[in-house]
């Protein structure tokens, strides 16, 4: 299967306990919520009732008057550092404004002694709204009529952006669409949505503390990536910043910045010199906190001898009332179009970025690609369908390898490297038993009763698993321990744990005597965060770089003060440095060093390199309930090739992890109902929003390949980030193969079945 | 959560007698109370909590032989785990077990259960998310649902929650969305019916009635109100062409004597009703013909006087006699009245001019008197002006001020204390009178009355600055500064009447006038201070809407009927669920009565034409029927419903069926202090029993649907089935028609049709929950296809 | 009711609160839920506190041997009740970890672990019940515990291999 030959490596490679698990399964973990801070207060939001709203009176004298209040913020006190700051990329909405424009969005801030005074006091505030009239889609929203949300963005879009240098892709402009669609034997044109705004919603919901003293901003949360927050508080801010993380319930990227619950900390915290907490409930992080993206996609697909060729047409990234980073989805979503369909050379895709009243979007796992994806896969697979083509078939010669490329998000080409998936395709769809299942376009697998089974595929790829920089630091002491400072937090990928094996395999030692410190921007150097799955390439390559680096300098010093040897004469296994031609002669490390006391400590970098992405196969088997409409997911297939298994045991996990988070289960079940009539999310706790339950999961089979591409010392390629991403247009290819006629209707509720078999 | 009392009861009734006291609530399992408590998503708070889990009488299960009692505070997990209920009613035990999950089922109790409220999500929105909403179940006006996201909503209607806004806002007290209702089952029979149990004027009413009802109508939210008033209009108009059928004589008579003195609305009101009861009444009144200000008050226009004659007329051709050109104290004695009666009502208004008291006041006209003139004779008798200045800001000055246009004035004025938001005139009498040219001063008040030579040149006026005080009473402040005089050369007082009950004489005047000039009567019953003698309309309330008056004119019948000994019996009652029609409901413009074009208005033909009939059906299929559309949530429920269990409570033994479907909220039908002590189920050994539920995950999730079935096979055929359908209406839903059409039968394929057919026969979906039919459907279909396998 | 003392057994030792409506310092207001108690006053925050309404199973701790939701359920009303959080699950003399927390340690059965120790108590609930639980009970045990990372498949795993282990040595201990 491999292409290139494995390596037994001592730790990576095999499954390793977590440093954290006997405290997790002990429940002495430290979360945010339970790490107390002195004299912290408590911050609460007073939503708007309204999607689109001036404030016309507002009156806090009452809730200010109330006892353990501390501090009341509408728009017209915002304190200073704060009032300079704004939300959103660009950051140009005031924290605090006159006019609102989602339900929910704060129209006053309080900090009191405790949650319950603060939510009291809310009651007291009088206010006034006159309404005006909301837009919830973005191709309603790209309409010159439209109501316009914020003076600054006119025609509710947001500009292009061009950030520390990097001018984001916002359309794709590649070769000559209109000289490729006369070449092509298939046209297919149509429009589609993935738009219902999924709640990536951790378990743990998101909260921040912040405190402005002497001149510096500190936050402590449930941040996935501290120094990410840190980057976009001091552009913000134009202050230092501190950042401190915890052990994070699960964050789907989705607590990468929660800058809008960050901010109305620190204006409280201005307002109080006291540091002030956050911590939202369930229903507000379901309800206002940083929610998908949706994408509106109204293209044309052309193929020609069974491969993509030419592709135009306009997709509308839906950003929501605020704007996380959307113009980077959409750069990285419209590079992932080229890697799926890689063969493809004639591009012509306008995006815009687009403002509605609807919540706040921010980054969240899939990020761009996800939802690009599941919009324009099902077009493509119509025009599959019309060449009755086989899909899995079409994958596999579709999808990018060496010598193709991609424009990707930041506007430059990149040549695909060290990179072909079409083995892990094919024996994953054997796995799968794809040539049994498949009948054939629109047609079931199998039928029984009223109820029919149909079997879909999708692919995925981002080259994101080289995005950033990063950078590590280890330190070995004399003693033979070995610390890791990077800022890699753990927030349920393992990967704090998993650094330790690169330090361990480079050191030989065992990964369990390396001690990682991280989550905290004061103690460890800059690393972008386990975005894009692109920490076990990025974080991962600069741990290793960083323990090279110890390395070395530990026998450079060895050969100098102990051997009178080359450093290239010596290695070190288990804290012992000996020369390899002498093996019993082994000195401990504390033997090797300059001085009593004195440590090494190795430095190592990573610089962001696009140009190879990964890949995630996903197959469903879907049965239909025909009478009642109501869909089950049989059995899930994904299939991947990581180069280099890192620990199998999470890798899996990972894997599995695709439901959850609003990634594959937006094919099924997971959506933010959004109500036209009022503009309330109504999803507001987990009997409406729906999460799978423990009795709901299909058998799950994970095809895993290894194919040691030359991208890095241990050759190891992210995945994460995509394993749920092509979930959903499978599903909906299962589901149209089951009831025989095209369906796409994120997710599939059995109100969207019934109505596609005209029965509702 | 914000803090409560909290008390842990050892027995029911200690229980009990505690939730009478003040605003309680008690907690079985706690599994809804808590969340519903921290999300505040209920207006008002609990002041205490009391824990019924001590209560050890409350728990357990007990085969009594023939029945099987479950104690209301049993966990439902060890329902679940009952063997003899799972040997006995295996379906109480399916739907135990599809509840929620197994950590909810560990603490959730039957009682609590049973006795929980709807998930709706709209009912339950968060208060932290943008403030909860404040739906008709809660107390407010709405059911969100009706237009917003109701997939999970009724298919086969709502149920009221309350008293809707256009009825609580009608005096009348109308009960609009009923008659709507009617009206969009093409039944005007039976919409006439529900209009005349209140108002036996409604093609009058329609056209003179500012119709507060619209102001607060819910579809405000979605676009126009209902266009109630021409929806009536219509229903007025239908009721006046068949006067036999509307207006029929009294099959029998009381040999009981009415006098109604005053014509006008209220008395005439009252006329009707009382003769409707049988009793002789005579109307007796100072003009030469019925009607009062409806005749004489009222520019033909507005309302033609042809339907107030017909009116008239057909209560004549119900017997009522009518004493016309007879002032009471002049012609007729009141001692020869009260001795002559039984009862006696007096309806006679306000038709005197106040007296300001400002200079020059001799001058002026008196509004009510020149209509009075007007109407009389469609034209002004005596001089009138060129420059017409009209004083007041209500209906009666905008009439005044139409009909001197109409008239053919040059220049007609308006002007009055009020700005313009705050006139009592409606918004479209000012917006009328502003297109017909009439020029409104606002803010002003008068100061005096300029002459020249005994003649009126104009007005002085002085600055308002406030109209009302802050308890939004009337009580004007002026700039005396700041004075305008305004030119005209007549000036007409539209500023208010009073009541005149000089009639009276003193003797009588003494016993039932109000310090305010006004007859003071009881507000329940209407009745003075004198034996048999009952009051109503303006010489009750002062100046008044009409329909005001009519509401008078109603109740005080009912309860001199009553009095006299022939109580009313309670009239039409409306169909089991409130029913909408989804498409119609969005619309958001209302169907309007087509306006005379500006250059063809005068003095004696009316404005507007009336809705057709399909234009009537239309803006009827606007009304969204407000009531409460949700869903019941309990899966318990429709399982014992099916078994027609009992339920035992702290004061009496109930039938499921009673006590879970008969209102909207099991709370509604348990008294104070009530609580649901045990349920005891038949054991159904002998019956197939079986629950289904349908929804998008296979745990946490409430029923979409859900069905709770019973039936014994005698010889392959069908015996006494039960069939319950949960999830799909405010309560569950008997299909009592499928059970029958059931009875004896084998389950053919035919069968399986028929009884899909008939479950959803009459459903009606909102406009996202269609699919919940087919689902519906389906499970029937399936039980009875599955019948015996 | 004002100043009510209650008794509850946590993890085996004995405390004794003073519930009263007063700001009585110390005293627990009737509205405290368990989870804030044991989080809150007793430090024991392996206890979660997530959606706040008895849907998400990260606050389950075992009430008189049941598994329920803490967040939803008064501390006045455990009065005189075993309450057993996942810190009272290791021997405190040995460290011994529980079966289910070694299982889940061995199968590597979490990932971020926010709900991690709702799991365990809830698998350590039906165990209590039910010693040898078949794949779907366990499925049906847990369908109360929601995981967004999803280690719902290696926490069946775990729960399973505790399963057919105490099948083979007859049993858990409560």
């Amino acid at each position: 299967m491999s292409s290139r030959e494995k390596v037994e490596y001592r730790n990576i490679g095999k499954n390793l306990v977590r440093a954290d698990a006997k405290d997790i399964v002990t429940g002495h973990a430290t979360f945010f919520d339970d790490f107390k801070l002195k004299d912290v207060l408590y911050g609460y939001r007073l939503g708007s009732p309204y999607p689109h709203a001036r404030i016309t009176f507002i009156d806090t004298s009452e809730a200010e008057a109330m006892r353990g209040v501390r501090a009341v913020i509408t728009y017209k006190n915002v304190p200073a550092p704060v009032d300079q700051w704004g939300l959103g990329l660009p950051p140009a909405i005031p924290i605090l404004e006159q006019v609102v424009n989602y339900v929910g969005e704060a129209v006053a801030i309080i900090a009191a002694d405790t949650k319950e005074i603060a939510m009291e006091a809310a009651d007291l505030i009088k206010i006034e709204y006159e309404q005006l009239e909301p837009v919830y889609y973005s191709q309603d929203s790209a309409k010159p009529e439209a109501p316009q949300l914020y003076p600054v963005f006119p025609g509710n879009k947001i500009p292009d952006l061009e950030i520390s240098g990097e001018k984001m892709m916002t359309s794709l402009h590649r070769g000559d669409v209109n000289k490729a669609f006369e070449e092509c034997d298939i046209i297919e044109t149509g429009t589609y949505t993935y738009d219902k705004f999924g709640s990536p919603a951790a378990i743990e919901p998101p909260g921040i503390t912040s405190f402005i003293h002497d001149g510096r901003i500190q936050l402590y949360g449930t941040i996935q990536a501290p120094h990410t927050e840190q980057m976009f508080f001091q552009i913000k801010s134009r202050m230092p910043t501190d950042v401190k993380s915890f052990n994070v319930g699960g964050s789907f990227g989705n607590k990468s910045c929660m800058e809008t619950t960050a901010s109305y900390c620190s204006a409280l915290s201005a307002a109080t010199h006291r540091p002030v907490k956050m911590f939202l409930t369930k229903a507000e992080q379901l309800l206002v906190h940083d929610m998908r993206i949706g994408i509106y996609s109204e293209s044309k697909v052309g193929l020609k001898d069974g491969l993509l060729h030419a592709a135009e047409g306009t997709v509308y990234l839906d950003c929501g009332a605020i704007n996380g980073v959307g113009q980077i989805q959409l750069g990285v979503g419209l590079g992932e179009m080229q890697v799926a369909f890689g063969k493809c050379k004639n591009w012509e895709v306008h995006g815009d970025v687009v403002m509605t009243n609807h919540v706040q979007t921010a980054s969240v796992r899939g990020f761009g690609g996800q939802e690009i994806k599941c919009a324009f896969m099902p077009l493509v697979m119509k025009a599959v369908k019309k060449a009755d083509i086989d899909p899995l078939e079409f994958c596999i010669n579709n999808f990018a390898q060496t010598g193709d490329g991609w424009i990707w998000r930041d506007s430059h080409w990149y040549d695909c490297k060290e990179q072909d998936y079409s083995h892990v395709m094919r024996t994953s769809g054997e796995k799968f038993g794809w040539k049994d299942k498949w009948k054939g376009w629109y047609v079931p697998t199998r039928e029984y009763g009223n109820k029919a089974v149909g079997v879909g595929v999708s692919v995925h790829g981002n080259a994101d698993v080289g995005e950033d920089q990063a950078e590590a630091y280890v330190r070995l002491e004399g003693n033979g321990d070995v610390y890791l400072h990077n800022s890699i937090t753990e927030s349920g990928m393992g990967q704090a744990s998993n650094l330790r094996k690169y330090v361990a395999d480079v050191l030989d030692i065992d990964a369990a005597k390396v001690i990682v410190k991280g989550g905290d921007t004061t103690i460890a150097p800059y690393d972008f965060g386990p975005a894009g799955s692109c920490s076990t390439l990025t974080t991962g390559e600069a741990v290793t770089r960083a323990a090279e680096d110890a390395r070395r300098q530990l026998l450079e010093n060895a050969a100098r003060n102990v051997f009178h040897c080359t450093p290239e004469e010596l290695t070190t296994t288990d804290g012992l440095v000996y020369m390899l031609s002498a093996p019993e002669n082994r000195v401990p490390w504390f033997g090797c060093l300059d001085a009593f006391g004195l440590t090494i400590t190795g430095h190592g970098t990573w610089k962001s390199d696009y140009s190879k992405s990964n890949f995630c196969i996903y197959f469903s088997e879907v049965e239909v309930d025909k009478d009642t409409g109501i869909c089950k997911l049989l059995k899930v297939l994904v299939g991947t090739d990581v180069g280099q298994i890192i620990d199998p045991a999470t890798l899996e996990m990972q894997a599995q992890g695709g439901f959850g988070a609003a990634a594959a289960d937006t094919g099924m079940l997971e959506e933010s109902v959004l109500d036209e009539y009022t503009g309330h999310v109504l999803t507001s706790n987990l009997i409406d929003y729906k999460w799978r339950p423990f009795n709901e999961f299909p058998p799950f089979e994970f095809n895993v390949e290894e194919d040691h591409p030359e991208v890095s010392r241990f050759k190891a390629v992210g995945f994460g980030e995509i394993s749920g991403a092509p979930g959903p247009a499978s599903m909906m290819m299962a589901i149209s193969n089951a009831i025989g006629k095209e369906f796409c209707a994120y997710p599939a509720h059995p109100r969207a079945v019934l109505a596609a078999l005209g029965k509702a | 959560m914000k803090t409560f009392e909290h008390y842990t009861s050892k027995t029911f009734e200690e229980a009990s007698e505690l939730l009478k006291q003040g605003k309680n609530v008690v907690v079985a399992g706690g599994t809804d109370l808590f969340g519903t408590m921290s999300k505040a998503i209920l207006p008002e708070y609990p002041e205490a909590v009391i824990d019924l889990k001590e209560i050890s009488e409350g728990e357990g299960i007990k085969d009594n032989g023939g029945t099987i009692e479950i104690g209301a505070l049993t966990k439902l997990a060890d329902v679940v785990d009952s063997q003899i209920i799972l040997k006995k009613a295996p379906a109480m035990a399916q739907a135990a077990h599809s509840v929620a999950t197994s950590i909810v089922r560990n603490t959730g109790t039957v009682g609590g259960n049973v006795c929980q409220d709807v998930r709706c999500w709209y009912y339950r929105y968060p208060h932290e998310g943008g403030g909860r909403f404040l739906c008709q179940r809660k107390g407010g006006a709405e059911c969100y649902a009706v237009h917003g996201d109701n997939r999970y909503h009724s298919i086969f209607g709502g149920m009221k929650a309350g008293i809707t806004p256009c009825t609580r806002e009608c005096p009348a007290g109308t009960d609009i969305p009923a008659y709507m209702e009617k009206l969009r089952a093409g039944d005007y029979d039976g919409a006439a019916e529900i209009i005349m149990e209140v108002n036996p004027m409604p093609m009058i009413t329609s056209r003179i009635c500012p119709h507060p009802c619209q102001d607060k109508c819910n579809q405000l939210g979605n676009g126009d109100c209902v266009n109630i008033h021409a929806v009536e209009r219509s229903m007025g108009d239908y009721i006046l062409a068949d006067i036999g059928k509307f207006y029929p004589a009294p099959k029998t008579e009381t040999g009981k004597k009415l006098a109604v003195i005053g014509a006008g609305p209220s008395g005439l009101t009252c006329a009707y009703f009382m003769r409707k009861q049988g009793h002789s009444v005579t109307v007796i009144d100072k003009m030469e013909k019925a009607g009062g200000v409806l005749m004489y008050g009222i520019p033909h226009y507005r309302l033609p006087k042809h339907y107030v004659d017909d009116f008239v007329a057909a209560l004549e051709g119900m017997g009522v006699k009518f004493d016309l050109g007879k002032t009471v104290g002049a012609d007729i004695s009141m001692d020869a009245i009260i001795s002559g009666y039984d009862s006696v009502y007096l309806a006679t208004g306000a038709w005197k001019q106040p007296i300001l008291g400002i200079d020059g006041e001799n001058l002026t006209m008196f509004g009510l008197d020149f209509l009075v003139e007007v109407n009389k004779y469609l034209k002004k008798v005596a001089q009138f002006g060129n420059n017409v200045l009209v004083c007041g800001g209500g209906n009666v000055a905008m009439d005044v001020a139409l009909t001197a246009v109409r008239l053919g004035a040059k220049n007609v004025t308006l002007v009055c204390l009020e700005k313009e938001s705050e006139m009592p005139a409606t918004s479209e009498e000012i917006e009328r009178a502003k297109e017909e040219g009439v020029t409104i001063i606002n803010s002003r008040g008068l100061s005096k009355v300029v002459e020249k030579n005994g003649k009126v040149i104009g007005l002085e006026t002085k600055a308002c600055t406030s109209v009302f005080d802050e308890n939004r009473r009337f009580s004007p402040k002026y700039d005396e500064a700041d004075k305008t005089i305004i030119e005209a050369d007549s000036i007409i007082l539209a500023t208010g009447q009073r009541v005149d009950l000089d009639f009276l004489g003193n003797k009588y005047a003494e016993k039932i006038k109000s310090q305010r000039g006004l007859i003071e009567v009881n507000q329940e019953s209407f009745k003075t201070n004198l034996p048999n003698v009952y009051g109503g309309g303006d010489a009750v309330t002062g100046p008044n809407l009409a329909v005001r008056a009519i509401a008078a004119g109603s109740a005080a019948a009912k309860h001199m009927s009553r009095d006299l000994g022939f109580p009313f019996e309670r009239g039409v009652k409306g169909s089991e669920f409130l029913s909408c029609d989804a498409e119609s409901v969005a619309v958001k413009e209302s169907v309007k009565l087509k306006e005379v074009p500006l250059g063809q208005r005068s003095l004696d033909k009316e404005d507007a034409v009336s809705l057709s009939k399909e234009e009537t059906a239309k803006e009827a299929g606007r009304c969204m029927n407000c009531g409460c559309y949700s869903v019941n949530a309990s899966d318990i429920t429709p399982v014992l419903i099916a078994f027609d269990a009992d339920i035992v409570t702290t004061s009496r033994t109930i039938k499921a069926k009673e006590l879970f479907t008969t209102k909207l909220k099991v709370s509604d039908m348990l008294e104070q202090g009530e609580l649901v002590k045990a349920v005891i189920v038949p054991d159904m050994e002998d019956y197939e029993t079986h629950y289904e539920k349908l929804r998008v995950r296979d745990a946490v999730d409430f029923a979409i649907v859900s069905l709770a079935t019973a039936y014994k096979l005698k010889d392959g055929r069908f015996h006494d089935a039960r069939i319950v359908l949960g999830g799909v209406a405010p309560v569950p839903v008997e299909l009592g028609k499928v059970e029958k059409l059931l009875e004896g039968k084998t389950p053919t394929a035919e069968l399986v049709k028929q009884a899909g057919e008939l479950a959803v026969k009459g459903v009606v979906p909102l406009r996202k929950n269609q699919y919940k039919i087919t689902q519906a459907r389906a499970l029937v279909e399936r039980f009875v296809e599955g019948a015996g396998k | 009711m004002d100043g009510k003392l209650i008794h509850i057994a946590i993890n085996g030792e004995q405390y004794e609160f003073l519930v009263s409506t007063r700001k009585i310092n110390g005293a627990i207001p009737p509205e405290e839920t368990l989870a804030t108690t044991l989080r809150e006053r007793l430090n024991l925050t392996g206890t979660k506190i997530a959606c706040g309404e008895g849907a998400c199973g990260a606050c389950t701790v075992l009430l008189n041997n049941r598994a329920v939701s803490s967040c939803i359920t008064l501390t006045v009303e455990c009065d005189g009740k075993d309450v057993v959080t996942i810190e009272g699950l290791q021997d405190p003399v040995t460290g011994e970890l529980d079966p289910i927390q070694q299982a889940f340690i061995d199968y590597y059965a979490f990932q971020c672990g926010f709900c991690t120790p709702g799991i365990i108590m809830a698998a350590k609930g039906l165990f209590i019940k039910n010693p040898h639980p078949d794949r779907k009970e366990v499925e049906d045990a847990l369908s109360g515990n929601m995981c967004r990372c999803i280690s719902q498949y290696h926490a069946l795993d775990a729960i399973m291999a505790v399963s057919e282990k105490l099948t083979n040595e007859g049993g858990i201990k409560a």
